[in-house]
């Protein structure tokens, strides 16, 4: 899959991007599983945020940002943000 | 083994090493001269000094002995709970070859469950040019002050005190945006002062944890927003830093120039990345700081500002 001007969201390189983050194997991040039960936690949840923000040039609301709460969450909402839902 | 100082007095043993993966521990005895100042009257083991702890116990380690000895980056760090005067630290050690470099990543704990968790990047000092900083860093501040913030006025504002109160001076501040604050590094610093005679140059690297520290320091500076702060004032909880890169060494003479500027903020959680520069060159990159301030808790044996300390809310 390519990236296009880091437009396009590929969910596994999303999963592994975050995983990173959370200091967590991409296999113990699953769609359903909530963040702050796989080690996510105010702190590192701010992080996500702008280790995204950065990578697929978007910004989040603090609004926004209190809907990351599951994996598949945070990928529909940069989906939407993408133009890519 | 080469000489290396160290802000940590005390000794780093190995307890066992299978291939790549080895433990290491530390006691942190209550005398360590960092707790003097890191706080006066609260005295928390640094953050920085955890990743002393590791890069010493790294070095005895490495499964190269003869290269890649020089810290040349942190990949990340995060920090989960306070490590106090008396704590015993263990870290479990795991190496990584990447490419010309080595990686170590270490997960360390005292005897109440985790504490850090970090990665040091190893590489040559030999191979490492020096990056060329962009030419506003080399000659100036956007924000210059007419009167510099001054140790009297840091000592205001910040609770570090000797010897960890690494910053000497600001010369800039644009509240809320960016800061530059200078630190000189001198042979005369406490950690120099077990180097022997026989030591060669490599020996007088300045600690990687210390230039992150100074950093780390006026980072404070710019959240605290040049306002006075005392006892019992807002709380700064570290995260964890990520994306830290050191080009090249600071050595005794060096005049540390740190850049911090604000990237994001969140309520009352904020990132900051920015670098450090000597006579213009590069000695130190941050992607990304994360810090909160959380109103102190009335507890009178809460007072101060502890730094590294996590929160769980």
């Amino acid at each position: 899959m390519t990236n296009t001007a880091g437009t396009v969201l590929d969910r596994e390189d999303l999963r592994r991007t975050v995983a990173h983050i959370l200091d967590i194997d991409p296999s113990q991040l699953t769609d359903e599983a909530r963040l702050q039960d796989v080690g996510g936690d105010s702190l590192l949840a701010l992080e996500v945020v702008v280790v995204l923000e950065k990578k697929y040039g978007v910004r989040f609301s603090e609004e926004e940002m209190k809907t990351f709460t599951t994996f598949s969450q945070t990928h529909d909402l940069l989906a939407v943000k993408l133009g890519s839902a | 083994m080469p000489q290396a100082c160290s802000p940590v007095r005390g000794t780093v043993a190995v307890t066992h090493v299978t291939g790549p993966r080895s433990e290491i521990t530390l006691e942190v005895a209550p005398d360590e001269p960092v707790f003097r100042g890191h706080y006066p009257g609260h005295p928390i083991f640094p953050g920085v000094c955890i990743v002393d702890f590791v890069r010493r116990g790294a070095l005895l380690t490495h499964p190269e002995p003869g290269s890649a000895r020089r810290v040349t980056g942190v990949d990340r760090v995060r920090f989960l709970d306070p490590v106090r005067p008396g704590d015993r630290l263990t870290a479990q050690l795991n190496w990584r070859e990447d490419g010309a470099s080595w990686r170590c990543t270490a997960d360390v704990a005292t005897e109440r469950g985790r504490a850090a968790r970090l990665t040091l990047l190893f590489g040559d000092a030999a191979t490492e040019k020096p990056s060329e900083a962009p030419p506003e860093t080399a000659a100036g501040t956007r924000a210059p002050l007419a009167v510099p913030i001054t140790p009297a006025a840091v000592k205001q504002r910040i609770p570090h005190r000797h010897p960890m109160l690494l910053v000497d001076r600001v010369v800039g501040l644009a509240p809320e945006r960016e800061l530059t604050a200078l630190k000189a590094v001198t042979c005369n610093e406490p950690w120099y002062e077990a180097i022997t005679d026989e030591a060669d140059d490599s020996a007088y690297d300045y600690p990687a944890a210390l230039v992150i520290e100074s950093w780390c320091q006026a980072a404070s500076l710019l959240l605290s927003g040049g306002q006075p702060t005392g006892p019992g004032g807002a709380l700064l909880l570290f995260g964890g830093m990520s994306g830290v890169r050191l080009p090249r060494p600071v050595r005794p003479g060096d005049v540390m120039r740190h850049q911090v500027r604000l990237s994001r903020s969140f309520g009352d959680t904020f990132t900051f990345e920015g670098e450090s520069t000597v006579d213009g060159e590069r000695v130190l990159e941050v992607d990304q700081v994360v810090i909160a301030v959380r109103e102190p808790e009335p507890a009178p044996h809460r007072a101060g500002t502890p730094e590294h300390v996590r929160s769980h809310p």
